[in-house]
C-alpha cells in the first residue's frame, strides 16, 4: 500500500504531468482562477475513466492482435467518447469539451500508463495522482501569477511570455520533490 | 435524420480509410523499425567490434537458457560474431570500492586476444584513468602486461578479475585457447596467497615493487605494512619466489608453490644479505608486556610468513604483533597473547575502527568485543567472533590477524 | 518570422508541450520538427480536400480522425528513419494527435483551398522548426555541454544541468516568446477557441 501511495504522490508532485513533463501547460495557463477546481475535477474524472477503459483495451485488444499502430486512434476515441458523455452528463459547454479532448495530459496519461507497464491498481493510483498533479499545478500557477505586477513587466515579456516564465518558476518549486 | 445518417456514414468511411492508411504505412515501416531495434540491441557490441556483421547470442543472463558452462556471475552476455571475427563479452562487476556495478564490454579475437575494450559504467570514487582499460588490448588469458593501478587497487582489481572471468568462460567452452603465463607472472600472482603481509584480506596486493640486480635476484617487493620482502629470482633455469620475513628468515617457492628453500642456497644468502639492513622491526614489546602484565622477550619468527611482524615470549605465553590491512588499505595493528595450549588469553587492537568518522552507524562495545576472543583456539575460533556490523573491512582485517596469530603459534609454539 | 504566422507568440504557446518535452536534445528536436511537418501538412491537405464533404456536425470528429492518422503516420516514419531521435521523444510525438497547434492549423486549413492550406502549413512548420531547433540547440549546448550528442570539452565546467529539465524548457520558451513578441507590434489576433494573451480583444 505504501508503494501505491508513493506512486500517487510521486505522480502528483515529483512527476507532475504539467510541471515536470510539460503536458497540458496551455490548459494550466488559460484556466480562470475561479474555475480551477471545476476544471481540474472534470479533467480528472475524464482522465480516470479513460485510463480505466484504455487499460483492458491495451491488454486484450491492442497487444493481443498486434495493433500498436492503432493505439493512438483507440485511445483518442475513448477520450473523445468519455469527454462527450461527461460534458453532456455534467451540462458543460462545447468549449469545455474541445479543451478536454485537446488536453494532451489525457492522452499522455494513457500512453505513460502503458509505457510503464503498470498493473490495474498501480494504473489507478498513478492516474489519480496525475489528475491531482494537474490540479496542484493549476493552483500553484494561479497563486504565482496573481503576484506578478503587470506594470513592472518589461515590454517584450508582457502578456504570454511572463505567464510562461511564471510557470517556469513554479516548476522550480516542484523540483524540490525530485 | 438523413443528415445525421449521412454524417455517420461519412465519419465511418473516413475512419475506415484512416485505418487502412495506418495499416499500409505500418506494413511498410514495421520491417525497418524491427531492423533498427535489432541493431540498437547490438549497439554496445558494435562499439567494440564495428566491422561486425551480426551476432549470435551464446549466453544472456536475462534469458534462462544458455549453451555455455562455467559462466561466472560477472558475465552479463556472450556473443559470437557470425562472420568469424571473434567474440564479445558484456561484463558487470560489483567488486570495486563502492560495490556499485562497473560495466564494460570486451572484444576477443578467435586467437584468444583482447582486441577492444569499452567501459560503459564506472561509478567508483577514484578514476583508474582512460588508459587502464586500453592496457588490456593485446592481452591473452595470461594478462602478463596488465597490472593494477596504484591508489585505485580495488577498482582495477575488480576490472582485472572480471576480465579473467571472461577469458575463463571462453576457454572453458573451447571457444578460444588459453594463453601461456610466464614464470614471473605465475610467481607474482602467487605472492599475495603465500605471504599475508603482501595483501589485504580480499587478496588485493599491498606492496611496493622495485628492481634490483644481483646474481640471482632481479625484482623485489616490499610489504607496505613493514612485514617483510619478497623477490623474484632466477637460479640457473629455475625461477623462484623468495619470501623474507621480519626475522630475516627466507623461504623459496617454485612456480608450482612447492618449498624449494634447500635447493637454492645462493638465492637464500643473497636475499638475507639484501634484507639485513633494510628490514623494519616493529617493536611491540611494550604493548605486549602491558597486555600480558609481565615482561616480553622477543623471539624469532622462523618459518612464519604471514602478517605477524614480531613475536614474544611472555612467561609461559606467547605474544604476537600482527599488522593487517584495514579500511583504506591502512595497516591495522593487533596484539595477541596466546597460552601454551593455543588459546587466546587476551587480545587488543591499536585502533579497532580506522577512520571512525566514516562509521556512524556501528555500535560496538569495545571491551566486550575484545573479551569475546579470550579462551578461543584455532579450532573454536570462527570469523563471526571478529564481525563488526557496519565495518566489514575492519572485521576482515581483525579476522585475518587472528588466523595469522594462530598460524604463527602453530609454527613457533605448537 | 513574424510574417509567417498571424500571431507568432500565441502560435508558439500552442506548441508549448512539444517545446518543453522534446527540446532537451537536438536529436529530439529534429525528430519533433520532422514529425510536426508531416502532421501539419498531411492534416491540413486532407481536411482541405474534404472541406466540401464535411458538414458542421461532423467537422470536429473528422479533424480529430485526420489528426490522429497523420500523427500516427508521422510517428511511424520518424521511428523508421530517425530511430535515435524517436526514442528520446516518442510519447510527445504520439501526443501530436491532440496537439492544439496541429488542431488550430487543421481547423483553419479546412476552410481554405488545398494549395493555400499547403502553403500555410509549410509556413507554420518552418516557423516552428526555427523556434524549436534554436531552443533545442541552446538547451542541449548550455544544459549538457554537447551538440547532437557530441560533447564539447570546454562546456564541461560551465554547463547548466537545470536547462535539461522542464524548467529549462519553460524558461527558454518564455525567452523565445519574448524575443518574438519584441519583434512585432502588440496586435493580437485571437483564436475563438483559445486566447491566452492579455490584449482583451474578442476572437475573430
Amino acid at each position: 500500500m505504501s508503494e501505491l501511495l508513493t506512486l500517487l504522490v510521486g505522480c502528483a508532485l515529483a512527476n507532475n504531468i504539467v510541471l515536470t513533463k510539460g503536458f497540458s501547460s496551455v490548459n494550466c495557463l488559460s484556466v480562470d482562477s475561479k474555475k480551477i477546481l471545476r476544471t481540474g475535477l472534470f479533467i480528472g474524472l475524464v482522465m480516470v475513466v479513460s485510463s480505466v477503459i484504455c487499460f483492458p483495451l491495451q491488454q486484450y485488444v491492442i497487444a493481443k492482435f498486434n495493433l500498436s499502430y492503432l493505439q493512438n486512434l483507440i485511445y483518442v476515441a475513448v477520450i473523445v467518447a468519455v469527454s462527450a458523455i461527461c460534458t453532456v452528463a455534467l451540462k458543460r459547454c462545447k468549449r469545455t469539451f474541445i479543451l478536454t479532448v485537446f488536453n494532451s495530459a489525457l492522452l499522455a496519461c494513457c500512453l505513460l500508463n502503458t509505457a510503464n507497464a503498470y498493473t490495474f491498481v498501480e494504473m489507478l493510483f498513478a492516474t489519480v495522482g496525475t489528475a491531482l498533479g494537474l490540479l496542484v499545478s493549476m493552483y500553484l500557477y494561479n497563486g504565482a501569477i496573481s503576484r506578478v505586477r503587470e506594470d513592472a513587466v518589461v515590454g517584450c515579456f508582457k502578456g504570454l511570455p511572463i505567464k510562461v516564465l511564471t510557470l517556469a518558476i513554479v516548476v522550480l518549486s516542484i523540483m524540490a520533490f525530485k | 435524420m438523413e443528415n445525421k445518417s449521412n454524417g455517420i456514414l461519412k465519419i465511418s468511411a473516413l475512419l475506415v480509410v484512416s485505418i487502412a492508411v495506418m495499416f499500409v504505412v505500418n506494413l511498410l515501416c514495421a520491417p525497418i523499425i524491427e531492423k533498427n531495434n535489432a541493431s540498437s540491441k547490438f549497439e554496445p557490441l558494435l562499439q567494440v567490434m564495428p566491422e561486425a556483421k551480426d551476432f549470435e547470442v551464446l549466453y544472456d543472463v536475462a534469458d534462462g537458457q544458455s549453451t555455455l558452462t562455467d559462466v561466472s556471475d560477472k558475465i552479463v552476455a556472450v556473443y559470437k560474431e557470425t562472420s568469424g571475427l571473434g567474440y564479445v563479452v558484456l561484463l558487470s562487476t560489483t567488486e570495486g570500492f563502492t560495490h556499485e556495478p562497473i560495466t564494460f564490454t570486451l572484444a576477443f579475437s578467435n586467437e584468444g586476444v583482447i582486441t577492444n575494450v569499452a567501459l560503459t559504467s564506472y561509478p567508483e570514487s577514484r578514476d583508474f584513468g582512460k588508459d587502464y582499460p586500453a592496457s588490456y588490448i593485446g592481452s591473452d588469458s595470461a594478462m602478463a602486461n596488465v597490472s593494477l593501478v596504484a591508489g585505485v587497487t580495488y577498482s582495477s582489481s575488480a576490472f582485472k578479475n572480471a576480465t579473467s572471468d571472461a577469458f575463463n568462460v571462453l576457454i572453458a567452452n573451447d571457444l578460444i585457447k588459453a594463453g601461456q603465463k610466464g614464470a614471473d607472472q605465475i610467481l607474482t600472482e602467487l605472492l599475495p596467497t603465500v605471504f599475508g603481509s603482501m595483501a589485504t584480506p580480499t587478496g588485493v596486493s599491498q606492496y611496493e615493487e622495485f628492481e634490483l640486480s644481483t646474481s640471482t635476484l632481479y625484482k623485489g617487493f616490499k610489504a607496505l605494512n613493514d612485514g617483510g620482502f619478497a623477490f623474484l629470482a632466477k637460479d640457473g633455469d629455475t625461477s623462484v619466489l623468495a619470501l623474507v620475513n621480519t626475522s630475516n628468515d627466507v623461504k623459496l617457492l617454485d612456480v608450482e608453490g612447492n618449498d624449494v628453500t634447500d635447493a637454492h642456497p645462493t638465492v637464500v644468502s643473497e636475499a638475507k644479505n639484501y634484507c639485513a639492513d633494510k628490514l623494519v622491526l616493529t617493536d611491540g614489546s611494550k604493548a605486549i608486556s602491558k597486555l600480558a602484565g609481565s615482561t616480553a622477550e622477543q623471539i624469532s619468527l622462523n618459518g612464519v610468513f604471514n602478517s605477524v611482524v614480531s613475536a614474544y615470549k611472555v612467561g609461559n605465553n606467547y605474544g604476537f604483533v600482527v599488522k593487517t590491512y584495514g579500511y583504506g588499505n591502512e595497516a591495522m595493528t593487533s596484539y595477541f597473547i596466546i597460552d601454551n595450549s593455543g588459546k587466546i588469553v587476551k587480545m587488543k587492537v591499536a585502533e579497532i575502527i580506522l577512520h571512525s568518522d566514516f562509521f556512524d552507524d556501528y555500535t560496538l562495545d569495545e571491551s566486550s568485543y575484545l573479551a569475546g576472543f579470550a579462551g578461543l583456539d584455532n579450532g573454536s575460533y570462527t570469523s563471526e567472533v571478529s564481525l563488526i556490523s557496519g565495518a566489514t573491512v575492519s572485521s576482515n582485517a581483525i579476522d585475518m590477524a587472528a588466523k595469522a596469530a594462530f598460524e604463527a603459534f602453530a609454527v613457533i609454539g605448537g | 518570422m513574424c510574417k509567417l504566422v498571424k500571431n507568432p507568440v500565441v502560435t508558439l504557446l500552442l506548441a508549448a508541450v512539444l517545446v518543453v518535452g522534446c527540446t532537451a536534445t537536438l536529436k529530439g528536436s529534429i525528430a519533433l520538427v520532422v514529425s510536426l511537418l508531416i502532421t501539419l501538412v498531411l492534416s491540413a491537405v486532407v481536411l482541405s480536400g474534404l472541406n466540401k464533404l464535411l458538414t458542421k456536425d461532423i467537422r470536429l470528429l473528422a479533424i480529430i480522425i485526420v489528426m490522429v492518422t497523420s500523427s500516427t503516420v508521422a510517428c511511424l516514419l520518424v521511428n523508421s528513419f530517425l530511430p535515435a531521435g524517436y526514442k528520446l521523444v516518442s510519447t510527445y510525438l504520439a501526443v501530436l494527435a491532440v496537439d492544439l497547434a496541429v488542431f488550430v492549423n487543421a481547423r483553419n486549413s479546412s476552410k481554405l483551398p488545398v494549395s493555400e492550406a499547403l502553403v500555410n502549413s509549410f509556413k507554420l512548420a518552418i516557423y516552428y522548426a526555427v523556434c524549436i531547433l534554436v531552443v533545442g540547440f541552446v538547451r542541449e549546448l548550455l544544459g549538457s555541454g554537447s551538440v547532437y550528442g557530441y560533447s564539447l570539452g570546454f562546456m564541461e565546467n560551465i554547463k547548466i544541468s537545470l536547462l535539461q529539465t522542464s524548467f529549462g524548457g519553460y524558461l527558454l520558451l518564455a525567452f523565445a516568446m519574448a524575443a518574438v513578441n519584441g519583434k512585432q507590434q502588440s496586435q493580437c489576433v485571437c483564436d475563438e477557441v483559445f486566447c491566452g494573451c492579455s490584449c482583451g480583444k474578442e476572437g475573430e
